[in-house]
């Protein structure tokens, strides 16, 4: 019985052809869209995570509200910190500036980040060239650039090394090169495109520029909240003049995966009006063709079909015909996610529950979008049906 | 079988009621063939919509086979015209989609018999119609008569035990006309169904052996 009815149905949807391959394009465009948009939140949201496993979860950043009245903040003042907050195992400060940075006649607008030795080893930063900044550098002309900075002054890592760079119209000279880093939107700057100062030379250049933060590394098997909460105590007592903010990776994550979250909601709902729109356009179909039976439907009332079996009928189609748009939009919408990651150099995997959404989505919108017109052919009049011309 | 009694149905026509039938009163027992004769629009088909379960009258009591039809809900009028009546209409209204076989199974699949049951059926209604060989066409590929002559063996696969058509030879050359008439009067023979035929054309009508007119909304035997 349900072999012969999807027989008449792929048979009567054959009749039709053109209209009913123009409603499952409507569909799967749909599905595709919805597949597409929540696959991609999902990789976006795997990629974020990923960044932290770079940075590592025992990463937190301090920032303070109103830097200006904290004073000197010395790397010796991060050692003293530590001293007062048993479970923090390191704390650098590092100063903020932005400045231009000229190599030749390429010019760049890149973030100044004065730092000390621990810096790289905490944020976990690793050289493509030359070495990492000293505490022996002091106040010397040198600098460390990002990846993608090196890149726009026109270098490739090794040769920049020993090259002479302005960075805010005063020569340095360049001492490393940092291998890409992918913890970007984690840390509060991007480490990629900026430029890195030894501390004390970039107070001396950037006076007007206090620390900004201070990043550091929870000690093993320490709850972050412990930490958070030590270091608003401690600002509390010694630093009365700002206030700081601690953010654990944890913290971090929950953000991020909130706003994620969210980016996938606003994404899936956009997708889900088109499918709005392909199931409009597949009742649209079924309507039209629903008129253009009505001898068909007449006479199968005549012969002895019962309303829910018209019903029954006209139901299947629609679903048949979302169903076809299903699967191809779930092809569709596979292909474009994977062409999203590809093109945003992200790592592609299948969301396996978008998939089964996409299609069971296209079956409820078959089923629900099929109803009315498949109600109106079964609450047809038959004498009406069977008068009225083809 | 049949018993009309008091049966009416009118139309709205704007303000009006168009009286086309006036308390037909009307018996037809098992194994009858009957012509009902008449000027179109004489009301004919209103008749045999209603004795088919097509329409309801609007006033008056229908018993088919002992039951009174006119308190059946929709889904048991359903299933009354699927085993107890077959139609056969002046247009054939064969599904152009559907072979032959196809077209006569049609009844069949509302009985949720097994497609290979339905097939075996159709195949020997469509050769007691003389059509076994056509099983595979579809009906624009088929003559007139012998679209008819799958309607009528579609009418018939479920062995009802009515029969009713309505001008079933109105679309027909007179040639085509006399071989439905013929495979009626034998099916009416042979199979003792019971055969209501409307027809406005005198010779079909002769060859039944009951005839009525209908006139004026009611009926006069001839």
């Amino acid at each position: 019985m349900i072999k012969r009815l999807a027989r008449e149905a792929v048979l009567s949807l054959w009749l039709v052809r053109q209209r009913a391959s123009l409603a499952v394009v409507g569909i799967a465009i749909g599905i595709a869209s919805v597949i597409a948009m929540v696959t991609a939140g999902k990789i976006v949201e795997r990629e974020t995570l990923r960044q932290f496993e770079t940075v590592g979860m025992d990463y937190f950043v301090v920032t303070f509200a109103d830097t200006k009245k904290l004073g000197r903040l010395e790397p010796a003042d991060a050692d003293a910190f530590l001293l007062g907050l048993p479970s923090v195992q390191s704390l650098v400060p590092y100063v903020g500036a932005v400045a231009q940075v000229q190599a030749g006649r390429r010019l760049a607008e890149a973030p100044v980040l004065g730092v000390e030795e621990r810096f790289t080893s905490v944020n976990r930063l690793e050289m493509a060239a030359g070495r990492s900044l000293h505490s022996l550098d002091q106040t010397s002309a040198f600098c460390v650039l990002g990846a993608e900075l090196v890149t726009t002054l026109g270098y490739a890592p090794v040769e920049a090394v020993g090259q002479a760079v302005r960075v805010g119209g005063v020569n340095h000279t360049v001492v490393g090169v940092l291998a890409p880093n992918s913890g970007g939107s984690v840390t509060p700057f991007n480490v990629n495109r900026a430029v890195l100062l030894p501390f004390a030379k970039a107070r001396r250049s950037f006076p007007a520029n206090p620390p900004v933060a201070l990043f550091g590394r929870v000690g093993p098997k320490v709850d972050p909240r412990t930490v958070t909460e030590e270091i608003a105590t401690y600002f509390r007592r010694f630093h009365r003049e700002t206030q700081a903010s601690v953010a654990t990776a944890e913290q971090l994550i929950a953000k991020l995966e909130d706003q994620t979250r969210l980016f996938t909601l606003m994404l899936g709902a956009i997708a889900a009006i088109s499918l709005m729109v392909g199931g409009v356009g597949v009742m649209n179909m079924m309507l039209v063709s629903v008129a253009e039976r009505r001898v068909e439907i007449g006479l199968r009332r005549a012969l002895g079909a019962e309303r829910r079996h018209v019903q029954q009928q006209f139901v299947l189609e629609a679903l048949m015909l979302c169903l076809v748009g299903g699967l191809a939009g779930t092809v569709m919408g596979i292909g474009a996610a994977w062409g999203i990651a590809h093109f945003a150099k992200w790592e592609f995997r299948l969301h396996v529950p978008a998939v089964l959404l996409g299609v069971g989505v296209s079956c409820a919108i078959g089923i629900f979008f099929g109803f009315y017109p498949a109600y109106q052919a079964a609450r047809m009049d038959i004498i009406a049906a069977l008068r009225s011309r083809r | 079988m049949i018993q009309l009694r008091q049966i009416c149905k009118s139309f709205p026509l704007g303000p009006l009621q168009i009286e086309v039938l006036k308390a037909i009163d009307l018996d037809i027992a098992a194994g009858e063939m009957v012509a009902i004769r008449g000027a179109s629009g004489g009301g004919k088909s209103t008749l045999l919509n209603i004795i088919g379960l097509l329409d309801a009258p609007t006033s008056g009591t229908y018993r088919l086979g002992g039951v009174d039809v006119l308190q059946a809900d929709d889904d048991h009028l359903s299933r009354l015209r699927n085993r107890q009546i077959g139609c056969v209409f002046q247009q054939f209204f064969l599904l152009p989609h559907l072979s032959a076989l196809d077209n006569v199974g049609l009844p069949l699949l509302y009985r949720n018999l097994p497609p290979a049951a339905i097939r075996i059926e159709a195949k020997k209604m469509l050769e007691r119609v003389g059509l076994g060989d056509r099983g595979a066409q579809l009906p624009n590929q088929l003559s007139g008569g012998q679209q008819q002559r799958v309607a009528i063996a579609r009418a018939l696969v479920g062995s009802p035990k009515l029969l009713i058509a309505d001008e079933p030879t109105g679309s027909l050359d007179s040639e085509a006309a006399q071989g439905i008439v013929d495979l009626l009067i034998s099916l009416n023979r042979a199979e003792h169904v019971t055969i209501l035929i409307a027809t406005h054309d005198a010779d079909v009508a002769g060859q039944c052996r009951r005839q009525l007119t209908l006139a004026n909304g009611l009926t006069f035997s001839s």
